[in-house]
């Protein structure tokens, strides 16, 4: 038989470790490190568009003796507005394609020329939708290829080095397929226009930049 | 009164011990960081426009986030509700983000952005271990975000390394959840207070 004091502290000690129980234990911590916090200033202070016009030390030197004699024009072609210049791996492209015979540029003069009137246009990052200052340069270049209509372009989907190969390959003929579709709008026949994407594989500028990388995020038109 | 005690007790030890075992369920977990009221309105310069533009998984191992583990046998495990971390984590400071007060869209960057954000997941855990009268919930984040601002080509990168620690008596599904977004609003508010919008641009406040 236990005395009351005894059955008392008995039971406030149960309470007691049921309380400690219940909250003695509850506490939140948390914490958050900053850890490689940098600032990397950009290549340069002028806009990215602006950037497409720079041409890398590579482009102006080597590739040209090897084009064919269909394009002369794309090493001096008189685009203005954003491409003033091609990339070489385009040139190295072309050579894979001999299919100029020596009398082409006698029979078709005017060819070369309508192919150099179709100016690259650019994409946002991570983007295949038509900006608005590409529409302006595709509505340029419908006209050209409505005029020959025997003649099929072929449009180059590319993108910048960021993301897997296989990510890009499908976004650069994403970005072909817009580009198609608006030019289909546009009126051009289907029939005329061919699509690939060459994804990152094909860049045209190799820096590691996000002038160079706008650069590099474009659909290039040429004949196939 | 001492088989009243006695019942009590029992009762209590036998749902503690047997009543939380695990069955091998998923616990899906809610990413909704939610920034202080307070601080909602403390940047009222920060009109800047954000494109979201990709996150990546670059966790070792990429299925769910972790394991509770129950007193009495059993496993339960933790994924974020549509188990992508990556879209979930994106989506999160999106929503952080536009609750300070800033432009997000997330994976457009057709308007004209100022800020294009991307990001990748170094690590992303939540483990609840169950011991006798409690539950130890924790969970680790890491977070390398990569800013750049589109007018000048410049980058700001940060490595956020979050986590977070609790012990409860009676585990919920909630308690993780809460604990989760806890640490990301933490991490999230780093990225606020380490940086500063100047003309539409975002740098570091401490160079």
């Amino acid at each position: 038989m236990e005395a009351p004091w005894q059955q008392h502290s008995r039971t406030l000690g149960l309470w007691l470790i049921v309380l400690t129980t219940v909250f003695g234990c509850t506490g939140r911590r948390i914490t958050t490190a900053v850890e490689d916090q940098t600032f990397q200033p950009g290549p340069s202070p002028v806009p990215v568009v602006e950037a497409a016009k720079v041409v890398p030390p590579t482009a102006v030197v080597p590739e040209p003796p090897k084009e064919e004699p269909g394009e002369p024009a794309r090493v001096e072609e008189p685009k203005i507005e954003v491409l003033p210049t091609k990339p070489p791996v385009e040139e190295v492209r072309v050579e894979e394609q001999p299919v100029a015979p020596a009398h082409q540029p006698a029979v078709q003069p005017v060819q070369p020329a309508a192919v150099s009137e179709l100016s690259d246009i650019f994409f946002d990052f991570d983007q295949y939708a038509i900006r608005g200052d590409a529409r302006s340069g595709l509505e340029a270049n419908a006209g050209p290829i409505k005029s020959q209509p025997h003649r099929t372009i072929l449009i180059e989907g590319h993108c910048d080095e960021r993301g897997t190969s296989a990510y890009n390959l499908v976004l650069g003929e994403r970005r072909a397929q817009a580009t198609k579709q608006y030019l289909r709008d546009l009126g051009v026949p289907s029939s005329q226009i061919q699509i690939t994407s060459y994804g990152k594989e094909r860049p045209f500028c190799a820096e590691h930049s996000e002038s160079c990388w706008q650069s590099n995020r474009r659909a290039h038109f040429r004949h196939p | 009164m001492r088989q009243t005690f006695a019942l009590f007790f029992g009762w209590i030890g036998l749902v503690t011990l047997v009543g939380c075992a695990g069955t091998g369920e998923v616990i899906p977990l809610q990413l909704h960081p939610a920034p202080p009221g307070a601080e909602k309105m403390a940047k009222p310069a920060a009109a800047i426009r954000v494109a979201l533009a990709s996150f990546e998984d670059g966790r070792t191992y990429h299925t769910g986030l972790g394991v509770r583990t129950h007193l009495w046998g059993g496993v339960s495990y933790f994924d974020v509700a549509g188990g992508n971390p990556a879209d979930a984590v994106a989506q999160a400071l999106a929503d952080y983000l536009t609750a300070k007060g800033w432009q997000v869209t997330k994976r457009g960057v057709s308007d004209n952005p100022d800020v294009v954000l991307t990001g990748k997941i170094l690590d992303f855990s939540v483990h609840a271990k169950s011991r006798v009268g409690f539950t130890e919930v924790t969970t680790k984040t890491k977070l390398a975000l990569q800013a750049q601002n589109v007018a000048d080509g410049s980058t700001i990168r940060m490595t956020l390394n979050g986590s977070g620690a609790d012990d409860v008596f009676w585990f919920e599904p909630e308690d993780a959840q809460a604990l989760v977004n806890d640490v990301l609003t933490d991490s999230f508010g780093k990225l606020i207070q380490d940086t500063t919008v100047e003309n539409k641009q975002l740098r570091l406040k401490s160079p």
